[in-house]
């Protein structure tokens, strides 16, 4: 029973994350791909205005979830941190560049300085989101393996494949199609709406491609995920919601709305599918699968665990409501500053 | 090199050098916030101007300055994992409770923040104070619950070890652990007090220059008045912790003292080169009876030496002795220097003359040393325990190799960082000044 509710709240903020951190990410790696001059200013400013007083926030959802992890699911937190080693450092070193250079690109004036922090941000938003990808690949292929005995065995096998980083690419593209109707949405000229939702449309194409991928380098790692998709009438619901609101995307992207509502539900959709098909498990091993149920910390642990979790969310939401209110919604009466 | 041979060192290294760094710009984001807080009532009572361009000012470096506390932040709470699976195994659900508080604190701030950061034309004024205060109350509470996290390896409490596991968790106990009030008030107190020093260093240095006196001199005021009622009150601080240390780990009171043989009315000693082979102290002054008296509030008091313990479980004692002189000494001394400029600005309240000036730009660094030095005594005094007392550091380490790499890596990233974050905070810093041409004058 704890274990479901907190289970229900870590994959509450895993979507969070993906939605909101995910468009971060995706907003960064649109901006390696700037073949117009003419809009490069622009979209830049646009991405800076519009993630500046999010940006913080945004990236608070992985703290919640690895502390979630290593409190109340010590024994997945360690399996993770142990097999996943090595992306996980890469993640972490592209999490400093992205999350450093993204602010001091805002303070800075001096133009040399700020190009080298765009392409720093740029290039380190599709390295972290393609190793986050790897994680994830890693984690659901089955071959970690705690009890081998070699450290190629331990620490590079479980990710070292073909599978992993197709995961890596589909991540990043389905980032970039966030990103894109996010900034569908913030765009204030029909120049830009138009820049951004053929970025939308190229994104799409992209995550159908590497999708495709994924399930034809899951059949070369002989991991039947396809066979596993498309047996699961969840998951095939899923695939139906996520054509259909494709669909209605084609007709209604440039609308501010629509494109919030459809192309993260296309996303979620996504997850959702995958998550029908793992569930209950998150990490397959060489030995079983973990799930929340099998790895869960005492009772006590996760009696607290709870605890302070709903307190957080008590405090936390409203002033995140707050924030976005104030930025988003809020008719700007300006306040003077006096002199 | 140790580091590319033996894993051990080379996660202890790690470790220590990602906190060691996270810890500069953790106790900036504990502590700038009420600094800015504070210039910013001063404007919105008085109207001044350069209250207004020091707010923001300080604001923007808050901004810099958490961005990359964030980043270092996340690194650890990652690392954990990466470099201690043993420990984490069987501390993650004993401890895990001030970690979730310490996530929603953080949280917190990380809207407050872009609250105050974006919110300038905004909301009205008084609200808009309000979130920048947030931002502190926040970042303070975060501060103290990952400290009562550390505390907790220092005196473990809240579950039974049975056979190598952790059994009958309460973790409550184990967040309210014997040490967790006394480090988390010492941290908190040192953090005002090098992040006192430190700005108000750059501000005495800029006053001395000439440029932009008001503002430097409203921002002097504000910063070290905090970090002078800090320093002021970190010996007391000081002298309690030292208590419950002397009390629940005296092998790393006898480490901090180079106290090698058990004795009644124990001398303090000051400095000193301590030699673990030969258990005695050279060129040290002693005062007899001292640290009988400081540990125990009695002259007599038997203190433990190391000679009690098994060598293999000694800290490193000349590090540790070193460290806790160096951090006693510099506490000491700006004591000294803040009650000195209490005094001045207070009492006399009178111009700060540019000897005092001088002095409090020399000062700049001292109090960051001393907050490091500090949690040198503290992590290395607690070795050869990851848990005191329950589980070696050894056995907790990652057994994959090349963590040597791994460190590289970090040492280079982070010295990037440090660099471009030194370079916009220098030119955020000038972008504020406005020469007048006359130096300033007492």
């Amino acid at each position: 029973m704890l274990v479901d509710i907190i289970g229900i709240i870590s994959f509450v903020a895993l979507i969070l994350y993906i939605l909101f951190g995910g468009a971060d990410y995706g907003a960064g790696i649109l901006e390696l791909f700037r073949f117009h001059n003419n809009v490069k200013d622009e979209q830049e400013k646009l991405i800076t205005d519009s993630m500046g007083p999010v940006w913080e926030a945004n990236h608070i959802w992985l703290i919640l979830l690895i502390v979630i992890l290593f409190n109340g699911f010590p024994l997945m937190f360690v399996t993770i941190s142990n097999a996943l080693h090595i992306p996980l450092v890469a993640i972490l070193l592209g999490i400093i560049v992205r999350g450093v250079t993204f602010t001091y690109r805002h303070y800075d004036t001096d133009e040399r300085l700020n190009r080298f922090y765009t392409w720093s941000f740029a290039l380190s938003s599709l390295w972290t989101s393609i190793w986050l990808g790897v994680a994830v690949g890693g984690a659901v292929l089955g071959r970690i393996d705690p009890l081998a005995t070699t450290a190629y065995e331990l620490y590079v096998a479980p990710w070292d494949n073909a599978f992993s980083f197709a995961v890596g690419l589909f991540v990043s593209c389905l980032f970039a199609f966030l990103a894109s109707a996010y900034l569908i949405g913030e765009a204030e000229t029909l120049r830009m709406k138009k820049f951004f939702s053929r970025r939308a449309v190229a994104s799409n194409v992209a995550s159908i491609a590497t999708g495709g991928l994924v399930f034809l380098t899951a059949h070369w790692e002989n991991y039947p995920l396809a066979k596993e998709f498309f047996t699961n009438s969840h998951s095939m619901a899923m695939i139906g919601v996520a054509t259909v609101f494709t669909l209605l995307l084609v007709f209604f992207r440039m609308r501010k709305t629509a494109s919030r509502i459809l192309i993260p539900g296309i996303v979620m959709a996504i997850i959702l599918g995958f998550y029908f098909v793992h569930a209950p498990a998150i990490v397959s091993t060489k030995q079983g699968y973990l799930t929340l149920a099998n790895t869960a910390a005492p009772e006590a642990t996760l009696r607290q665990l709870l605890i302070a979790l709903l307190v957080g969310l008590v405090l936390v939401l409203p002033s995140l409501g707050l924030l976005i209110w104030i930025f988003k919604f809020r008719k700007t009466a300006t306040y003077r500053i006096k002199s | 090199m140790d580091i590319f041979t033996d894993g051990l060192t080379a996660a202890r290294t790690t470790m220590g050098f990602s906190l060691g760094f996270h810890i500069i710009f953790a106790a900036i984001g504990m502590v700038m916030p009420f600094f800015m807080a504070t210039s910013h009532y001063f404007y919105l009572k008085t109207g001044y101007r350069s209250y207004l361009a020091l707010t923001r000012m300080w604001s923007k470096g808050v901004a810099i300055l958490f961005a990359t506390g964030a980043v270092s932040g996340t690194v650890l709470s990652f690392e954990l994992g990466l470099l201690w699976p043993g420990f984490m195994k069987h501390a993650g659900a004993i401890i895990g409770m001030p970690f979730s508080w310490e996530g929603t604190a953080f949280f917190l701030e990380a809207i407050a923040i872009g609250i105050f950061l974006y919110g300038w034309d905004k909301i009205p004024g008084w609200w808009h104070w309000a979130s920048g205060v947030m931002v502190g109350i926040s970042g303070l509470a975060s501060g103290i619950f990952v400290v009562a996290a550390n505390s907790w390896m220092n005196t473990p409490a809240g579950f039974d070890w049975v056979d190598g596991v952790a059994v009958n968790v309460d973790p409550i106990a184990a967040m309210f652990n014997k040490h967790w009030f006394q480090q988390a008030l010492h941290m908190t107190l040192a953090s005002f007090e090098a992040v006192g020093f430190v700005v108000a260093a750059i501000h005495a240095y800029l006053l001395l220059r000439g440029s932009s006196p008001r503002l430097n001199a409203q921002a002097l005021r504000i910063a070290l008045t905090f970090g002078a009622v800090a320093a002021l009150l970190q010996p007391l601080s000081g002298h309690l912790s030292a208590q419950k240390v002397a009390e629940n780990q005296p092998a790393k009171l006898a480490a901090m003292e180079s106290h090698f043989t058990t004795q009644k009315g124990a001398p303090l000693l000051i400095g000193g080169i301590p030699d673990e082979e030969t258990q005695t102290v050279r060129y040290g002054i002693e005062i007899p009876g001292a640290l009988s008296f400081l540990a125990f509030n009695d002259f007599q008091a038997e203190v433990k030496g190391l000679d009690q313990f098994p060598k293999a479980d000694w800290p490193k004692v000349a590090y540790v002795h070193f460290a806790f002189q160096i951090m006693v000494g510099i506490g000491t001394f700006l004591a000294l220097v803040g009650a000195l400029f209490l005094f001045k600005t207070y009492i006399r309240k009178g111009h700060w003359s540019r000897p005092l000036l001088w002095l409090i730009v020399s000062c700049g660094s001292l109090g960051f040393i001393a907050l490091e030095a500090g949690w040198i005594v503290t992590e290395l005094g607690r070795q050869p325990w990851i848990i005191y007392g329950i589980m070696r550091t050894s056995e907790a380490v990652s057994a994959i190799p090349g963590l040597g790499i791994h460190l590289v890596i970090f040492i280079f990233v982070y010295g990037f960082v440090a660099l471009f974050c030194l370079l916009l905070l220098y030119r955020l810093i000038r972008s504020y000044q406005k020469p007048q041409g006359t130096p300033y004058a007492s």
